[in-house]
């Protein structure tokens, strides 16, 4: 099963946006998933980064279903 | 309280901050955040920025109501570039307008704080060495 993650800023340079992550099963928890993104693209293992959901950011708790919107942010910089 | 969040796409689009005043408001702080080089030793061409749209008045929004519980304010503007931003050119305007002057100071340096924190905007560096993405949090 794949999950469709949006990306932005460096991620995105390096993989495209979406991308489709490989999980077991959904719905899981936000930090599965992360979880399952780095074993997927495993050069971003020292990377921090946080996710939303819907448009909303979220914490690594929260569950996520199939038809969610999730976005994986990478450190941020505005200003 | 009123709000104003945009994500601008050109330098000569930022709205006139002239709009947001009201006889209510004593106090107007503007902050300009503009593009400068050079940076860290190295002559910045330019910025470019990328911003997640929903989330970004998603996030402003909740930024707001926090602010909101913190200080007197009558209105909160903040607009960002997005796109390719060059030195001498304004990346960010926030402005807030309140009764008095120490709750607009105040705000408004909780607002570039909160904004370079948790705000989904992210930039590039094109500098006269190569480019780097700028990480400030997480």
């Amino acid at each position: 099963m794949k999950k469709e993650v949006q990306l932005f800023g460096i991620l995105k340079e390096q993989y495209g946006s979406p991308v489709f992550v490989d999980v077991s099963d959904l719905p899981i928890s936000a930090k599965e998933l992360i979880a399952a993104f780095r074993n997927q693209f495993q050069e971003v293992q020292d990377l921090p980064f946080l996710i939303a959901k819907n448009h909303f950011m979220i914490q690594e708790n929260e569950l996520i279903e199939a038809a969610d919107h999730i976005a994986l942010l990478p450190p941020v910089s505005g200003g | 309280m009123k709000t104003d969040f945009q994500l601008i796409d050109h330098a000569n689009a930022f709205p006139d901050l002239e709009q947001f005043r009201s006889e209510g408001s004593g106090a107007e702080v503007v902050f300009n955040g503009i593009v400068r080089t050079p940076n860290k030793g190295s002559d910045v061409l330019y910025l470019e920025f990328e911003a997640y749209e929903a989330l970004f008045h998603n996030e402003m929004k909740r930024i707001a109501e926090t602010l909101e519980s913190q200080f007197q304010i009558n209105t909160l503007v903040l607009h960002h570039r997005v796109g390719r931003v060059f030195p001498g050119e304004i990346a960010v305007v926030a402005a807030v307008y309140s009764q008095h002057r120490k709750d607009a100071f105040q705000a408004c340096e909780s607002l570039m704080n909160d904004l370079k924190s948790t705000v989904p905007i992210w930039k590039k560096e094109f500098n006269s060495d190569g480019s780097f993405w700028v990480s400030q949090t997480p």
